[in-house]
């Protein structure tokens, strides 16, 4: 069982990702959670960190040879 | 048809090792390579004796590749070239005395050539190393689950693990097994998938040094793959017998 990810999810989407687990019957619920992943990413541009940062957490996604779009930069 | 030879544990007894080699040359059979997977030294001043002598091949022997085991190891926390700081192993098993005895007894300027040494050999199909894929202090043995054996090999992806850590001789073969098992992401829920696994073996090399008057070890043909266990006995009124 992998839990994910709140913050850096790699699923090819930026919503969080969490998962449920019932200790009773066994049963793991996998959560995926939508939010405003465009604030957080305006937030890492506007700090200075590198832009890829908010790329990976736009697209869900590691590694920018996977990018549709090559810039790397995120949406403001 | 040319041999292999492998051996582990001269733990610093070079009559030992003299012992095998002569039993090498006796072979009808060309050997083409000679490994020591580890542990050539102990906590004995006799371990430099046995550095030198593998260092220096005589005349028609085979130039052995050797790698690292426990004991070289243990020497390298002592020198801070390790990969824990503390020789935390080395006291549970031998007290906190052995520290210092280890130290005298490999002197600093042996210690680059244990250095480097490598953490093992990748050769065909077959991993040779002193404990396993894990690390120096992973002890396989016959009563090693094969679960345990089959995760070992398959970190490698390796058809053969010669390993020497524990002492034993022995031919532990993996002859068949499936795996099922399915997944479940947050975009799909893939059916039950069998992988086969195909047969492979894990050998316990023996040890040549650690039992006074009796060496083990093996000879292994990559071309067909027999191995066959050897013993050699030696010391005063024994000559050098084998079987």
């Amino acid at each position: 069982m992998n839990a994910g990810s709140v913050g850096e999810p790699r699923h090819g989407r930026p919503n969080a990702t969490y998962v449920i687990y019932d200790n009773d019957t066994d049963q793991l619920t996998l959560r995926e959670v939508e939010y405003d992943y465009q604030k957080t990413c305006a937030a890492i541009i506007e700090k200075g960190l590198p832009p890829v940062f908010a790329w990976r957490l736009s697209k869900g996604l590691e590694y920018a040879e996977r990018a549709d779009d090559p810039t790397h930069v995120c949406e403001r | 048809m040319t041999n292999w030879v492998i051996l582990s544990g001269i733990e610093g007894n070079l009559a030992a090792y003299e012992a095998v080699l002569a039993d090498i040359k006796r072979q009808r059979q060309p050997v083409e390579e000679l490994y020591i997977l580890g542990d050539v030294i102990a906590a004995t001043h006799e371990s430099t004796n046995v550095i030198q002598r593998i260092r220096s091949p005589r005349f028609n022997e085979p130039v052995p590749q050797v790698c690292q085991g426990w004991w070289e190891e243990q020497l390298l926390i002592l020198h801070g070239l390790g990969r824990t700081r503390e020789p935390t192993e080395l006291i549970e098993r031998y007290g906190i005395e052995m520290v210092k005895t280890l130290w005298d007894a490999i002197p600093r300027e042996m210690v680059e050539w244990v250095r480097s040494l490598d953490f093992g050999f990748f050769e065909l199909d077959c991993l040779l190393i002193h404990g396993s894929s894990v690390g120096v202090s992973d002890e396989l043995t016959p009563d090693t689950p094969p679960i345990q054996m089959l995760d070992r090999l398959m970190r490698m992806d390796a058809n053969t693990l010669f390993c020497g850590r524990s002492g034993l001789t022995f031919q532990y073969e993996i002859q068949q097994g499936s795996v099922t098992s399915s997944v479940i992401t947050l975009d799909q829920e893939n059916s039950p998938q069998a992988t086969l696994v195909r047969p492979r073996q894990i050998i316990g090399v023996g040890n040549v040094g650690r039992i006074i008057g009796r060496a083990t070890y093996i000879l292994y043909s990559p071309n067909t793959n027999h191995i066959e266990f050897k013993t050699v006995w030696y010391g005063s009124g024994k000559g050098f017998q084998t079987h």
